[in-house]
């Protein structure tokens, strides 16, 4: 077992992946940016290494910084979190290369679901139903007119080298694709410094359902559920659940059984999430596979009573998937998460500065995963989520009503947080019925 | 102005996040600025009523200074571990009473197999040697302080 650990990461989820460490009796090491001195993940880690001014590139991006730190520090794992460097391949291999483990899979794993058009083709080879679209990148415009023809209009363009929204554009017609075709490119090129697209077939109405899938070094893999994560504003998520409430148990079980077989088929360890969309008339379509934990990770530990960043940890100090799943997995309830940010609840600005009052809710069903805290300071130069609430409740009708209470009680202020906009999406009838779509934040907010 | 009133207008400041603040009222004459986290209160304030002992103010906090009067910090500008000399066995680079120049390499901080050799930004006596040969340091840890010309 590893007697210490680094955590290449801030925020809330250095904390959560503390919280781990504490309890499996390995000791923690935290890295922190100059901005972040006074974090709880600093106060409640066994050592804290400065390794840079405030900027990410500099300091938690950096990654000379964060191997230095971990040989000064004599650790025997690095666990990357989730954004930052946890889906980075070449920092995956030079952990390993300075002989320490990478708690994650392998790098060449990372690699290749990081190129969006080689994880649909692995994917499919798996028999994994992928959404139709070109077979990798598109070598010209008039390749595009050719794949659209097939897969039909509306379709979509994306960059095979990122993500977040860039680089995309909707073709509705064979007269629009050119145009829109050049103008994907350009913003590709600019963004991700790689101009190359691939083609999908796009869907008006989709859900996003995800599945939490785990898996050891010795072959074996779990998949242990889907969330839906439909409610999202320009692709950032705002509110998971799981169970989704438009996913059937047949199709949950054969999903279930697919990604098990995928997953032990590419060689996968460690923790991931597949995502889909589900298309109007109820099927899934693989979209892309990340190669981490997720923020909405704890979703998936309410309804079935796995730690996931736990059982992370164990795989990578060599424990067989039995060892740490020992019974069968009932999934049981219904669980919901807030993802709470650091913004204006209607302009959506970010919102940097001194909290003066956080009171977080607490009771039956509970649960809240932060770094902030009374006169903690929410630092201008990283991402704005603060908290997450999470609940549990027997069924998707208790689980609302205590998000609800929960929400009521929870108290930001000197910053400008979503908390309003979660209470009000939490009272919006299509919310409340289970009757949304990733268009369902657009229709809510239109201006936005 | 008494020391309750300028209380209240330093917290007033601080929280609406007003870096500056000067204000004439009579006799009184008052001016506040903020740096970084801390506030400097300074210029003379007259007042018809009995002379109060203002608050003395807030030393700015700024990066470089010791805190002493000509000092400068140098500082790590990387996390690793020191040396005070090229190689074991060889002679430190400097000790405490050299003159150093800018661009003078003062000590190696290794990190990830690279020695990286760390230049003076700054002319002056190397006072005190912070750190001990083979200490590993943090990024903006102070390594040397050095009394400017």
């Amino acid at each position: 077992m590893f007697k210490k650990i680094l955590i290449a990461n801030r925020g809330e989820i250095a904390l959560r992946v503390i919280c781990a460490c504490k309890e499996l009796g390995i000791k923690a090491v935290a890295v922190y940016s100059e901005a972040d001195r006074n974090s709880l993940h600093v106060r409640f880690a066994d050592e804290a290494l400065c390794i840079g001014p405030p900027r990410a590139g500099a300091s938690y991006l950096n990654i000379p910084a964060i191997i230095s730190a971990a040989e000064i520090a004599n650790v025997d794992a690095i666990h990357p979190g989730y954004g930052l460097l946890s889906e980075n391949a070449n920092f995956a291999h030079v952990c390993e290369t300075s002989g320490l483990k990478f708690i994650g899979p392998p790098p060449e794993i990372i690699r290749m679901m990081g190129e969006k058009d080689k994880a649909r083709q692995a994917m499919k080879r798996c028999g994994v139903p992928i959404l139709p679209g070109s077979d990798g990148v598109i070598a010209s415009e008039e390749e595009a007119q050719e794949w659209a023809r097939q897969v039909g209009f509306p379709v979509i363009v994306k960059a095979a080298a990122g993500g977040g929204g860039r680089g995309m554009r909707v073709i509705r017609s064979a007269d629009e694709l050119p145009h829109m075709f050049s103008a994907a490119r350009a913003e590709a090129a600019s963004t991700f410094g790689n101009g190359d697209l691939y083609l999908e077939k796009f869907i008006e109405r989709p859900r996003h359902i995800e599945f939490q899938v785990l898996a050891d070094e010795y072959g074996n893999a779990i998949s242990l559920g889907e969330r839906d994560c439909s409610i999202q504003r320009r692709h950032q998520k705002l509110i998971e659940e799981s169970p989704s409430p438009s996913v059937f148990p047949e199709l949950r079980k054969k999903m279930n059984a697919i990604l098990e077989k995928t997953m032990k088929e590419i060689g996968y360890v460690s923790a991931g999430t597949v995502e889909f969309i589900m298309d109007e008339d109820g099927s899934l379509q693989f979209i892309e596979m990340n190669t981490r934990i997720q923020v909405e990770h704890p979703v998936t530990e309410f309804v079935t009573g796995v730690d996931l960043v736990k059982s992370q940890i164990l795989i990578a100090a060599g424990a067989r998937l039995s060892e740490i799943i020992t019974q069968p997995i009932v999934p049981t309830g219904h669980s919901i998460e807030c993802r709470i940010n650091a913004e204006h609840p209607e302009k959506f600005t970010p919102s940097a500065g001194k909290i003066t009052v956080f009171n977080a809710p607490g009771g039956i069903g509970v649960r809240v995963d932060t770094a902030q805290y009374q006169e903690g300071v929410v630092p201008p130069y990283y991402d704005s989520l603060i908290a997450k609430l999470i609940v549990h409740g027997k069924d998707r009708p208790e689980a609302l009503a205590r998000m609800r209470r929960a929400l009521d009680m929870f108290i930001i202020e000197g910053i400008y947080t979503s908390i309003p906009l979660h209470k009000r999406i939490l009272q919006e009838p299509d919310f409340v019925t289970g009757n949304f779509d990733t268009k369902f934040m657009e229709r809510f907010m239109p201006k936005k | 102005m008494n020391q309750k009133e300028i209380k209240e207008l330093i917290d007033l400041l601080v929280e609406k996040d007003i870096a500056e603040f000067e204000l004439e009222r009579g006799d009184t004459k008052i001016r506040i600025k903020r740096t970084q986290q801390a506030v400097a209160v300074s210029g003379a304030v007259f007042s018809a009523a009995p002379p109060v002992a203002l608050p003395p103010p807030a030393p700015p906090s700024v990066p470089a200074a010791a805190g002493e009067e000509g000092v400068d910090l140098i500082k790590s500008p990387i996390v690793g571990t020191f040396y005070e000399a090229s190689s074991p066995g060889a002679p430190a680079f400097v000790k405490q009473g050299d003159t150093v120049t800018v661009g003078q390499v003062l000590c190696i901080v290794e990190a990830m197999k690279l020695l990286n050799e760390i230049e003076s930004e700054t002319a002056g006596e190397i006072v005190e040697i912070l750190v001990a040969n083979g200490q590993p340091v943090e990024y903006g840890q102070p390594l040397f302080k050095v009394r400017t010309k």
